[in-house]
């Protein structure tokens, strides 16, 4: 757990203003890679790899599939000639906070890790940046929340979800106690049996809770952030005239780019709060022509994959073909809402396809009708829970925690037959979720053990 | 009285399981020893069950042999049952144990003490530890006076104004009939050491003539027996069976009428004993669900004839001990040679040594053993290894040997000591490690002989065999990684173990890798040639088995390890930190961790305390280099 604070030479990301609604807001990157991670996020005139020290170049933040998050203004410093001493990538962006954070997500994926309290200030008393008075007020600062001890961790969170997560800790131990009392004594001092079957369930359900929270971290990403929705469909569907019903509604295209490189067409709309980011691909299927529309096709697909919220569109006045079967297979498990275009001509879509689709949405988008039953369910699509109060996650650095701890899960319930690697999976899940909770005192798996079993000779 | 020599280079305080090895490392290094015992007869005794080894004691011991102790030779001599245990589970965990002779593994033993040259064997008791200047001077016997020494290593188990509980008897003594060591631990006292009280406790030993062994079940051992000694071709001593029987509801009657007269109940001890060894008292009481509880009668042997009823470790009144017993199948008409006993004695709280085991208050004085407050011949021992071993290098001006955690469970042992004082007796499970799959017991010698080796204490051969044996590994790894398998020949394994078929031709390796398939399942002809001989096949196919698991364990490690090496200096002041908060200042300044890796352990002390513990030795650091001059 220590590591975190210790190691040093790598790259690091925060917000270095402080965290509220001020109008404009400084995201700062430093260490060695800091402008190769600027480099993977900021398209602008020139490369901040490229760019001169003290220089400020405009451009914008982008999300892997291009889009736009926030302009920004970005400085560029050179070590020594930075506040910590390091290379340094400094970014004006706007204040709003859901913005700082997709900007501090965006570094993290390209290779930054989440700067721990005081981190800065850290790195620049160690490179002579500020002398010892200073590094002293860091050291209080530090200290401050130092003071409650493990318990900050806890109290950082909603105070519902710090239960949720202690509760899902504790099942979690649990079942290690379990495994590691039949490794650690043997059947005649009184060692739990192992089922492997068991060890695998009880595994899943800890995982199961665990991507129940990790679900609602979307939803809760969603109110702040905005929906990817993207509209699928095949060739002559609808699409088109969908998407723009869907954002004459509100008469908010921003931006309409021609179909010819890029064939997605983006736009915005607001509907009960939330933000949907429209793209309009093109269609699947039909004849591909040159290397154009199957660049199109391609980046359609991507679009799909990345989306938030899939729309497929089902042409209601055409027979169903191969496309909108594999559409529908494609999204299936996926967030997704189909609507039955063409509600005004004869229907001859019939039933076949719709045998996999829990509800389908008939409109007619020249008519405006059924739009606002869709735009009521797109929306319902996304917030399902999150008026309902239950707990959730915003930080960073604890939906990376509750990931991996889901990803142990998962791999603990493939190797149950060996009761050690098994219990390895789940120490390293447990160790996740105690970076979370501040939870992991040495004695308590065998507390947990000797509490359970009745052990020993 | 003769002419008696009055100085050594290393005095040993009890003649114990860490006592041994503690006289015997420095010994067999060079130097002079003198070990100061009760009863030589004691020398080697064990006090409770009469096995070596078990889960994680196991490994304890291949790790003593592979440094070059004696323990894992001893038993080897001696031992009467060998048993693998956790077989069934994978090779991590497995864990050699052997019953011994009793007797037999003393005497056996005393030999080794008696005849290793440069040891001399007392009998007289240490009165005092004699310290000059914050250095140990040597000790002061009852009979012999003073004693001068460079290095005492105190090893007394659990002797130290020691209380023997049966029934509502009460009795000075660390074993039932034996002495207690008064004085010692009230000079220690003196010299400023913290102590603090632990129990444990011991079965009633039965007279095997009056057992019947028709009403009991058979446990044979493992035929042929696997040694615990690197350095062991094979176990020679004739093997005997155990037998189980088990408790009933009358027997928990008895127990739960004569409870109010156990002093454990009574509240009349304030020790603290181990959960994962409960007396039948506690078990009947805590788990009052269980119909009967397993009892193991294990043979001591020798010529007392005497039976071990493990499972059975109790405080109550003799008579109530013969009651109990007597309604259990096999012992009804059984008759106690010696009663079970509770024994409440002091140890020294653990801040007080660093990870050489050497103390903080006075250099060249080490404790290693149940002083330490843990339990067990094998946990006493690997101390008494390390710190004679230590003592010797002290003497020499040699930096100590200190194992890390994921190079041996002495080092998760030693290191768990130095982070944390025991609130009950410390047993090693394997659960304490948190790098168990580095740690088998079968790669001891891979992962330690080169330093037993180097040390000077194992030689040279038996390390270049494990050296060997480890390239070897690598190579037959590397070989079952190439070696191509047709789809219908691993098809055939694959679906015989019950596992998804392959499409395509298959590396051997990636095979081996399912959980289901095991090397010894796969024909000759497939795994092809050249075979190396079967230990090296062995540790090959474990080694593909764990890959994935032990890589990342191995990631871990390294990225650990500058925290584990960066040395917080002996003088540093943590109170100049103003953040720390108090909990940690309070453990650091106790516990006085020597490295980053260690404070980061102790209970109390978070990340930021650490983090502000880095930026000070940062800054000392800092200033020193430019106080240098150029």
């Amino acid at each position: 757990m220590a590591d975190i604070v210790y190691r040093e030479g790598d790259t690091i990301v925060a917000c270095a203003t402080p965290s509220g609604t001020g109008a404009l807001a400084v995201v700062r990157l430093s260490g060695p890679r800091a402008a190769a991670v600027a480099d993977r996020i900021f398209s602008g005139a020139i490369a901040p790899s490229r760019a001169a020290p003290k220089t400020v170049h405009l451009g914008a933040i982008t999300s892997p599939s291009g889009e736009k998050i926030d302009e920004v203004l970005l400085t560029s410093f050179r070590a020594p000639h930075s506040f910590t001493g390091e290379d340094s990538i400094e970014i004006s962006c706007h204040g709003a906070p859901f913005l700082v954070k997709r900007i501090v997500e965006r570094a993290v994926a390209a290779g930054a890790r989440p700067a721990a309290p005081g981190e800065f200030t850290r790195r620049a008393f160690l490179n002579g940046r500020i002398d010892l008075a200073q590094a002293e007020s860091v050291a209080d600062l530090v200290g401050a929340r130092t003071a409650a001890a493990a318990r900050t961790a806890l109290r950082q969170l909603h105070g519902r979800l710090s239960g949720t997560l202690h509760r899902i800790r504790t099942s979690l131990i649990d079942v290690l106690a379990g495994v590691e009392a039949n490794l650690d004594f043997v059947a005649e001092e009184g060692a739990p049996p192992f089922s492997p079957e068991e060890g695998a369930r009880a595994a899943l359900r800890v995982k199961e809770e665990i991507d129940r929270l990790l679900s609602r971290a979307d939803e809760g990403r969603f109110v702040r952030d905005g929906v990817r929705l993207v509209i699928a469909g095949r060739q002559n569907s609808g699409k088109s005239t969908l998407f723009n019903a869907l954002l004459d509604e509100e008469r908010a295209i921003v931006s309409e780019e021609p179909g010819t490189t890029r064939d997605v067409i983006e736009g915005e709309f607001e509907e009960g709060g939330i933000l949907f980011f429209v793209s309009d691909t093109a269609g699947v299927g039909g004849k591909v022509g040159g290397p154009v529309e199957r660049e199109g096709i391609r980046r359609g697909a991507r679009r799909r994959r990345t989306a938030d919220l899939v729309l497929v569109t089902l042409d209601g006045s055409e027979p169903p073909g191969a496309e909108d079967e594999g559409l529908l297979d494609e999204t299936a498990g996926r967030k997704r809402v189909v609507v039955v275009t063409k509600d005004d001509l004869p229907r001859r879509l019939g039933e076949v396809p719709l045998g996999h689709v829990e509800t389908a949405i008939p409109v007619c988008a020249p008519e405006n009708r059924g739009i606002a039953v869709l735009r009521e369910t797109l929306r319902d699509a996304v917030s399902g829970d999150v008026g309902t109060g239950d707990p959730e996650v915003t930080s960073v650095r604890h939906i990376e925690r509750l990931r991996a701890a889901s990803k142990a899960l998962a791999a603990a319930a493939k190797v149950t037959a060996s009761g050690e690697l098994f219990a390895e999976d789940l120490r390293a899940a447990a160790a996740a979720l105690g970076e979370i909770t501040g939870e992991g005192a040495r004695e308590e798996l065998l507390d947990a053990i000797f509490s359970r079993f009745c052990l020993g000779k | 009285m003769g002419k008696r020599r009055t100085s050594y280079d290393v005095v040993v305080v009890g003649g114990g399981h860490a006592g041994i090895e503690a006289a015997l490392a420095p010994a067999r290094l060079g130097l002079s020893v003198l070990l100061v015992t009760f009863d030589r007869r004691a020398i080697g005794r064990m006090s409770c069950n009469p096995a070596i080894g078990g889960l994680a004691k196991g490994h304890l011991v291949r790790e003593i042999d592979a440094l070059g102790g004696e323990m894992g030779l001893a038993i080897d001599d001696t031992g009467t049952h060998f048993k693998m245990l956790n077989r069934s589970r994978g090779p991590a965990v497995h864990g050699p144990r052997a019953q011994a002779d009793r007797d037999a593994y003393a005497t056996r033993m005393r030999g080794a003490v008696e005849r290793q040259r440069r040891i001399d064997v007392a009998e007289d008791e240490v009165l005092a530890v004699a310290a000059m200047g914050g250095r140990v001077r040597g000790v002061i016997t009852a009979a012999r006076g003073e004693i001068e020494s460079d290095a005492v290593i105190v090893t007394a188990g659990t002797f130290l104004s020691s209380r023997i509980y049966v029934g509502d008897k009460k009795t000075a003594g660390g074993r039932l009939g034996e002495t207690s060591a008064e004085a010692l631990s009230a000079s220690m006292k003196k010299l400023g050491f913290e102590t603090a009280r632990l129990k444990t406790g011991t079965p009633p030993r039965i007279l095997g003539a009056t057992v019947d062994w028709s009403r009991t079940t058979e446990q044979k051992p493992d035929l042929p027996p696997t040694p615990f000694s690197f350095r062991t071709e094979r176990i020679i001593r004739p093997q005997v069976s155990c037998w189980i029987t088990g408790t009933s509801e009358a027997t928990h009657d008895v127990i739960r009428k004569n409870l109010h007269l156990s002093p454990l109940f009574a509240g009349r001890i304030e020790g603290v004993g181990p959960r994962y060894c409960p007396s039948i008292e506690d078990k009947v009481v805590r788990f009052a669900d269980n119909p009967s509880h397993h009892v193991f009668l294990e043979i001591e042997g020798g010529r007392d004839d005497l039976v071990y009823p493990n499972g059975l470790s109790t405080s109550l009144p003799r008579e109530a001990q013969q009651r109990f017993l007597r309604t259990i199948p096999g012992l009804e008409r059984c008759e106690i040679a010696v009663p079970g006993y509770t024994v409440e004695y002091d140890f020294f709280s653990t801040h007080q040594i660093g990870p050489s085991l050497e103390t903080r208050l006075i250099e060249r004085l080490f404790l290693a053993g149940q002083v330490n407050g843990t339990s067990g011949y094998e946990e006493a021992a690997a101390q008494g290894l390390m710190a004679g071993i230590n003592a010797a290098r002290a003497i020499r001006g040699e930096p100590p040997v200190i194992l890390g955690r994921a190079e041996a469970y002495i080092g998760v042992l030693i290191d768990d000591l130095v982070t944390c004082v025991p609130t009950e007796p410390y047993r090693m499970f394997t659960s304490r490690a948190e790098y168990r799959l580095l740690l088998r017991h079968d790669t001891a010698d891979i992962r330690l002989a080169p330093t037993g080796a180097r040390i000077g204490l194992l030689p040279e051969k038996v390390a270049a065999r494990a050296v060997e044996r480890d390239r070897l590994a690598d190579e037959e790894v590397a070989r079952l990684e190439k070696r191509l398998v047709p789809p219908d020949e691993a098809n055939r394994l694959i679906t015989a173990a019950g596992g998804v078929p392959v499409k395509e031709a298959t590396r051997l390796a990636a095979l081996l890798k399912r959980p289901e398939i095991r090397m010894s399942a796969i024909p000759a002809a497939m795994v092809g040639t050249p075979r190396p001989p079967e230990p090296v096949r062995r540790e090959a196919e474990v080694r593909i088995k764990y890959a994935g698991y032990v890589d990342r364990q191995k990631r871990i490690v390294e990225r650990f390890e500058t925290m584990e090496k960066r040395a917080i200096p002996e003088n540093f002041d943590y109170d100049v930190i103003g953040g720390l908060s108090r909990e940690g200042a309070e453990k650091l300044k106790r516990f006085r961790p020597g490295r980053l890796g260690i404070a980061s352990r102790i209970d109390g002390v978070t990340p930021a305390d650490i983090s502000l513990v880095v930026v000070y030795l940062d800054r000392i650091e800092r200033t020193k280099r430019k106080e240098a001059p150029r």
